[in-house]
């Protein structure tokens, strides 16, 4: 098995880290700043009942934008990559529910969603999309270590001196 | 080696004793969390802010009866709506939507002129309902019980103020929208008959507006380049206008030099 040096793998999870926080950030922010339009995605799932519907279509894109955050931000790197794998499961299980059903509705995933002509879904592409955002999760949950990070700077804190044993000193 | 890492911890203690005695310890903590805090607050709040601006705003608890307009002919024909004078010189046909957002502005834009026209005679102007974004309001469905409703109107005599208040109180793409009573009261209110309650609550119509969709559909898409149907569609003497963004269009209709 290819084994990457330190150096690189710190580089490697920060692009990870940094593309994840993006994919997030975006996706909050469209869902967010169209209210309307993302309780129609929401609806068009036909899973959830009616009083649930506005605070999904609220919290759904919030949650994006905490998580985007902080992974920007680099903190807490490993829960927060937990929680972004399972919010990635649980959009993927509504997406593939969706399918099964024969809906045809586009996922909403990064705006727009809702009903689309039958025959012009994209539940393959739109599925895959999304598995390659849970590697980018998984590969932060297992190895959460990233430069640019707050967690990094914390661990070089010389006051607290948080697992200080085998960090380089300077 | 193992001297160096024993070397490097000694002197990283002494620095962290030395950082410790001036700061108290767990600086980089507590500015780390400040830091994350403000950042998630700035975050959620600006997100909050954005959405409650773009908020669809809730519709009241009645349609607002629009007033009434210059008196003009009206003739169900078909799944169209026939206004003005069969013998008027021009034709205009309007392919529309109640809840598409192009529709209200083209309404709000166009209708006094084209209504003016249908009331002098000057132009035919027939009113074609159709529902392509059923899926599109909450609970999904507004376009098809509107546009069967506005049949219902318009066999029960009250066809320009109810499509007129349609129009002027149009509910948000994606938000909520009117009911079967509210559109049942609004009829009623406007001096339709029984006949009009259990138009629109059987909705027999709904076939119908699906059936006039598909042909409308096929029809526009069949005379323009790119195949497609949209609403609002206008159509002069046959012609597809292709830009109602100004009213140009409507002037060179009614002056006649479209034909």
């Amino acid at each position: 098995m290819l084994r990457l040096s330190r150096p690189v793998a710190d580089g490697v999870g920060t692009v990870v880290r940094l593309g994840l926080a993006a994919v997030f950030l975006v996706s909050g922010a469209v869902k967010i700043i169209d209210p309307a339009q993302t309780r129609v995605a929401v609806t068009a799932y036909e899973l959830l009942p009616q009083n649930l519907i506005g605070p999904v279509a609220t919290g759904l894109p919030l949650l994006e934008l905490v998580l985007g955050t902080l992974l920007v931000a680099g903190a807490f790197t490993r829960w927060v990559a937990l929680a972004s794998g399972l919010l990635l499961v649980v959009l993927m299980a509504g997406m593939v529910q969706a399918w099964a059903r024969g809906l045809s509705i586009d996922c909403g995933c990064f705006g727009g969603g809702g009903a689309v002509a039958p025959g012009s879904t994209r539940y393959p592409q739109e599925l895959a999309r999304d598995i390659g955002f849970e590697l980018l999760a998984l590969w932060l949950l297992v190895r959460p270590r990233t430069a640019l990070s707050v967690d990094g700077w914390l661990r070089a804190d010389p006051d607290t001196g948080w697992g200080g044993a085998g960090y380089p000193a300077g | 080696m193992s001297a160096e890492r024993t070397q490097d911890k000694r002197a990283r203690e002494g620095a962290q004793a030395v950082a410790a005695a001036r700061s108290g310890g767990g600086s980089r903590m507590v500015i780390a969390g400040v830091a994350i805090i403000v950042a998630l607050i700035v975050v959620v709040g600006g997100a909050l802010f954005f959405q409650h601006r773009n908020q669809p705003q809730n519709l009241g608890p009645a349609i607002p009866v629009a007033a009434a307009g210059p008196q003009y002919p009206v003739a169900v024909q078909g799944d169209s709506i026939v206004t003005g004078s069969p013998q008027a010189p021009v034709t205009i046909d309007i392919y529309e939507d109640f809840l598409c957002p192009h529709c209200g502005q083209f309404e709000h834009t166009y209708h006094p002129q084209l209504a003016q026209a249908a009331a002098d005679g000057k132009a035919k102007v027939v009113y074609h309902p159709v529902a392509i974004l059923d899926s599109r309001s909450v609970p999904p469905g507004y376009s098809t019980l509107a546009a069967g409703a506005t049949l219902c109107a318009a066999n029960a005599g009250v066809f320009p103020r109810f499509h007129d208040s349609l129009f002027t109180s149009q509910p948000v793409e994606g938000g909520p929208s009117w009911t079967a009573a509210q559109l049942q009261q609004l009829g009623t209110a406007l001096g339709a008959g029984n006949g009009f309650t259990s138009c629109v609550q059987n909705g027999a119509n709904q076939q119908r507006i699906a059936t006039a969709t598909d042909n409308a559909s096929n029809y526009i898409s069949g005379l323009r380049s790119d195949h497609l149907f949209g609403t609002p569609t206008v159509l002069v003497n046959g012609k597809i206008v292709s830009d109602i963004s100004t009213g140009l269009w409507l002037d060179q209709a009614l002056s006649g030099a479209n034909r």
